[in-house]
């Protein structure tokens, strides 16, 4: 294992409708928003060079905002429009995973926030039609993995994972 | 709400054995485990982080009862067409880091004058060989993402 290689500390995405992904990551999950970093010329441009189109972005507009999912960890969001339909089943980016302690109590909040959850991500068209179980590891919800999660999907579609390990998560079991 | 950390990141393989090769040689990262379909084929394989956190790999077999184009994709996997845009390691070493990648032949992009970026942080990007941009970004005394937690940062310089 490379001794520089630390962990995960940050995913991030582009937004076609900013301040909605913004609002969820803020309002509906609950991160904190730490700062942000402004536009200037050469980055706009440097997007273009790349293949964005940044009509309507200009110098001192927000570019980015970080929102902290624990110490170090973070979300980033791009206040940078995409081209294409961000079609999840069909890139190489599959979904990330956010783990809690209390899945029970998580989906508790996103259900009173009328966050739709899934058993899977949102393709395999399996939603909860009712609550999340009060009781999942009785009600045999654990996954091949021994951990609890279900699926949601911020405004542009991106798949999260909502993630408890057990006693049986080999997650946990794994650890070298 | 809270979250306890990015438990981790899942990508899918057009070309698995290319995938693993990058992760396992290029990054070192060690297989942890794998979940199975019920042929005996790997549906996900996990790679461990020293944080504890995984980078999970879908290589293209689904379970049964599920089509396999759910874990496979088709398309060219262009940044510009897609929400995500990168994921993020932590580093201690950066030079180390960019020696190292050069050693191996992976380019890696980074401040030729090593100024930190905007955020305060030093950035540098590599890419694995689905076109799925890693950043790799090692923390500065003035890194704006660690605000009151520089007591606890790692500074190799």
């Amino acid at each position: 294992m490379l001794n520089y290689l630390k962990g995960l500390t940050h995913v991030t995405f582009t937004c076609k409708n900013f301040p909605a992904m913004r609002a969820f990551y803020r309002d509906t999950l609950g991160l904190k928003e730490v700062f942000a970093l402004p536009y200037n010329e050469a980055i706009l441009q440097g997007f273009v060079e790349t293949g964005y189109a940044v009509d309507g972005l200009k110098p001192g507009e927000i570019w980015i905002v970080y929102l902290e999912v624990a110490p170090r960890q973070f979300v980033e969001l791009f206040n940078l429009p995409y081209h294409g339909e961000n079609d999840t089943q069909n890139e190489g980016f599959h979904h990330f995973c956010l783990r809690v302690e209390d899945i029970v109590a998580a989906a508790r909040e996103l259900e009173a926030k009328g966050v739709p959850l899934y058993n899977g991500p949102r393709w395999l068209n399996a939603p909860f039609t009712s609550p999340y179980p009060e009781n999942p590891i009785a009600e045999g919800c654990q996954g091949q993995c021994g951990s609890l999660a279900f699926y949601i999907q911020d405004p542009e579609g991106n798949e999260i994972e909502i993630m408890q390990y057990t006693t049986d998560s080999l997650q946990v079991k794994c650890r070298v | 709400m809270k979250f306890v950390e990015i438990g981790h990141i899942a990508l899918r393989a057009k070309d698995p054995a290319n995938f693993e090769k990058f992760y396992t040689e290029v990054l070192e990262l060690p297989k942890a485990f794998d979940l199975t379909t019920s042929a005996g084929k790997v549906w996900i394989r996990y790679y461990q982080l020293p944080s504890g956190q995984f980078v999970e790999v879908f290589p293209g077999d689904a379970l049964p009862g599920f089509d396999a184009k759910d874990n496979h994709y088709t398309g060219e996997n262009r940044k510009c067409n897609r929400s995500h845009f990168h994921a993020c390691f932590e580093v201690d070493a950066r030079h180390e880091a960019y020696r190292d990648m050069a050693k191996k032949g992976v380019a890696i992009s980074h401040a030729t004058n090593d100024s930190v970026g905007m955020c305060g942080s030093w950035c540098s990007f590599i890419t694995d060989p689905e076109g799925n941009e890693w950043e790799l970004m090692e923390f500065s005394p003035v890194s704006r993402q660690l605000g009151d937690q520089l007591d606890n940062m790692s500074y190799n310089g």
